[in-house]
């Protein structure tokens, strides 16, 4: 991959953001609440603020907190286009036919290598979607820790991408605190099951976990501190 | 590369060309038989048409490329996870969501609520009815949710089907539609409670027509638009089952 010359911590915090800023899901969360332009912002900002701080973190024990790829079979390849690199950075001049072709003979590889993963997380997502009544979480109790803890894994098992979560979210408005219901929407794009079985097809156990829990716990920590003196305090 | 695997049968390239084409006919059946719609938001037309049509390519290219492949020593078990969704796509019909399967079940009896106070221009209620048809169902759902006092003794008339669940009274259901605001996995259920002397008649599911008269009641010690059933009468289920807002 050519992904060397770029600082993985950089990349890490690219990634956790992205999905948070960008304008359609700015645009949806928007929607959902009611036009009330607070939730985004500060869904944008909460996000901006986890990511970087997730970043930073990452840069400090660069070599505690190191994404190791696995050595994936898919790449000693066998097939058509005999590169050596996914990215087209290799030096042998190819006709734009060639790169077509070999983008698309590459889409498909990525579709089975990284499709089976999201088969599988779409599947535990069903399932835990059909057997666990959400019911429960609702007669939990409505204590503010506790509720960012069950936002939080609510957005991890149901794996909504971030377009349409706000839908979601906006149901429990009414029945959890709104620090919840950000960190919600804040953790969900970041981590969820589909998300970490995408990244385990691509890293070892060991690097997916350390940076899952990273995650979590930086997000665990804003959240509650946001909540503790903006979110609850009625900002939104 | 060796002599044996030279001449293997290239088995995995083979089942990526078969599930390509199998997933392609299924979006492009979806589409042209109209089902789609019970997977996804109809603006998703675009992008199921294009999918297919890149995974039809792709596995043209893949099969002018497997004649010419050497060799195939790839382990072909991964792909299981690609034929059995497959499979059960085919198999299992594309039923629209009954009030039994409850499968995102954060019943948004209590949809909207807000409290926030930001919103919308409170109209009041006015003399004509107002019909909820599948487009204004969810703005109209939207504007009787965050003023429920505006619109007391404002006539209504809307399809829906019936729920019953336990948090209701004796003489009260609520009617209600599915509501999907990207693909089947954020379905909720939206809907009005209504007061109705003879709930307990009706049954789970069945499509009715309900006229009557809005009103404000407390639910889980908020305010919140209810129905006062003067009219009420089982219909055929719409053509169009699901709400698609936005």
């Amino acid at each position: 991959m050519c992904y060397k010359t770029r600082v993985l911590a950089v990349e890490t915090e690219d990634m956790l953001s992205a999905p948070i800023i960008n304008p359609i899901v700015i645009i949806s969360t928007f929607y959902a609440f009611d036009l009330n332009f607070k939730w985004p912002l500060i869904r944008v900002c909460l996000g901006l603020l986890t990511a970087l701080v997730i970043g930073l973190i990452m840069l400090v024990f660069q070599d505690k907190l190191a994404m190791i790829p696995i050595k994936s079979k898919n790449h000693e390849h066998d097939h058509a286009c005999d590169c050596h690199c996914h990215c087209g950075c290799d030096k042998e001049k190819k006709t734009f036919g060639q790169k077509l072709k070999m983008m698309f003979l590459h889409t498909g590889e990525e579709f089975f290598g990284v499709g089976k993963y999201l088969i599988i997380g779409a599947f535990i997502t069903s399932m835990i979607q059909m057997l666990i009544p959400k019911s429960v979480f609702d007669k939990l109790s409505m204590q503010s820790w506790l509720s960012i803890l069950i936002m939080m894994f609510l957005a991890f098992v149901f794996s909504a991408c971030s377009t349409s979560d706000a839908f979601i979210a906006k149901s429990y408005v009414s029945k959890f605190p709104k620090g919840a219901v950000m960190s919600f929407l804040v953790y969900g794009p970041m981590m969820d099951v589909k998300n970490l079985l995408m990244l385990s097809s691509n890293f070892k156990k060991g690097s997916v976990i350390k940076l899952a829990v990273l995650i979590t716990v930086v997000n665990i920590l804003i959240m509650s501190i946001a909540s503790m003196f903006l979110l609850n305090g009625g900002l939104i | 590369m060796n002599e044996k695997a030279e001449h293997s049968f290239p088995l995995d390239v083979v089942l990526k060309i078969l599930l390509l084409l199998g997933f392609s006919t299924f979006f492009l059946y979806a589409v042209f038989s109209g089902a789609y719609v019970k997977y996804v938001h109809p603006r998703i037309l675009p992008y199921m048409v294009f999918t297919a049509a890149v995974m039809i390519l792709t596995s043209i290219l893949m099969f002018t490329d497997v004649l010419k492949s050497k060799k195939s020593d790839k382990n072909s078990w991964g792909l299981i996870f690609f034929v059995i969704p497959l499979i059960l796509a085919f198999s299992i019909p594309s039923t629209t969501l009954s009030s039994q399967s409850q499968v995102i079940s954060n019943v948004q009896i209590s949809n909207n609520a807000s409290t926030d106070n930001n919103s919308s221009e409170s109209k009041t209620a006015t003399k004509e009815k107002i019909i909820m048809t599948d487009r204004n169902y969810y703005s109209n759902l939207y504007n009787f949710f965050s003023t429920p006092e505006a619109y007391v003794g404002q006539t209504v008339e809307l399809v829906g089907f019936v729920y019953v669940d336990d948090s209701l009274a004796e003489n009260q259901f609520v009617i209600a539609r599915y509501i999907m605001t990207c693909c089947a996995a954020d379905m909720s259920l939206c809907g009005m409670v209504c007061n109705y002397d003879q709930s307990s008649s009706l049954k789970s599911d069945t499509w009715v027509k309900v006229t009557g008269t809005l009103c404000t009641q407390e639910f889980n010690g908020k305010k919140e638009p209810c129905i006062q059933v003067v009219g009420i009468e089982e219909t055929q289920a719409p053509a169009q089952e699901y709400i698609y807002p936005y």
